[in-house]
């Protein structure tokens, strides 16, 4: 059955299958000090927000829970909810969603993105791999 | 947004493009990180513009002595104009520069060599790379996340 996008249960179903795609460890420029809190938001439904928390490079919590308080994250991002799904089945890769002003980074570190962009990009793309219900 | 002494700004605020608002990020976070950089964009005397060829979006860069701002698309007579795609710019972004650009380090990369095989054959244009070259260097040295 379909899990509600940005759910708690679609979070952890989502940690899991980025945690095993060799792609999304690979893409990072230091998987061994990859330890960051971020966000992730909807900007058409702003009441929803996930926090997650990587260890070197790994999902170790992703909830709706605000599990870092009020930040500082590292990294925190927003979009619409169209357009994760465009980069989560594949038609558009993070980075050009991010350079067309799709996904908007709404916080944190520019050069996070930047030297680890293949890892963004298929931390995005495995979206794809969760069953979803993306009518939030 | 300013570290203190150089002021970075976009010019249409929240209408900004994609390209605008991460050369917005980038520019700050690497003032803040860089205070050295402010003196390279005080040597920046036309403009400068950034084409993502595979978004169509377009930015310029308008250095000032006070700060830069950042327009949506291409304003004035840029010196330099870099048309790249998403993945060249990434590219771009992460070449160690040094002396302010003038020793371009990166370029003796793997990365580097790419990027000078992708301009030699045409598929990464750097407008004004040979007609102002400092000027081209430069910019590269104020977008570069590499340390």
């Amino acid at each position: 059955m379909a899990m509600k996008f940005f759910s708690d249960e679609w979070c952890a179903a989502a940690m899991e299958a980025i945690n095993n795609n060799d792609a999304v460890y690979k893409g990072f420029k230091d998987p061994a000090s990859f330890d960051h809190p971020m966000f992730f938001g909807l900007l058409d439904h702003p009441e929803v927000r996930t926090y997650l928390t990587f260890e070197k490079a790994k999902l170790t919590a992703w909830t709706t829970e605000k599990i870092h308080g009020d930040g500082p994250f590292d990294f925190g991002l927003n979009a619409k909810v169209e357009h994760f799904r465009e980069a989560a089945e594949g038609r558009t890769e993070g980075g050009k969603l991010l350079m067309g002003g799709k996904l908007k980074i709404a916080e944190g570190n520019i050069q996070l993105a930047i030297q680890n962009a293949g890892a963004f990009n298929n931390f995005l793309l495995t979206f794809g791999q969760v069953d979803t219900d993306w009518d939030i | 947004m300013s570290d203190g002494t150089y002021t970075v700004s976009c010019h249409d605020g929240d209408e900004a493009n994609g390209v605008a608002n991460i050369l917005n990020m980038l520019l700050m976070q690497n003032f803040a990180n860089k205070p050295e950089l402010v003196k390279v964009a005080k040597r920046m005397k036309r403009p400068v513009a950034v084409i993502s060829t595979d978004t169509e979006t377009e930015a310029t860069l308008e250095f000032g002595q006070d700060g830069v701002i950042i327009y949506n698309g291409i304003i004035g007579d840029p010196s330099v104009a870099v048309h790249a795609t998403v993945d060249q710019i990434l590219d771009v972004s992460q070449l160690k520069m040094r002396a302010g650009g003038l020793l371009p380090v990166g370029f003796f990369t793997k990365r580097g060599g790419k990027v000078l095989g992708q301009i030699a054959t045409h598929k990464l244009v750097v407008k004004g790379l040979f007609s102002h070259t400092i000027a081209s260097l430069r910019t590269i040295a104020l977008v570069s996340v590499a340390d």
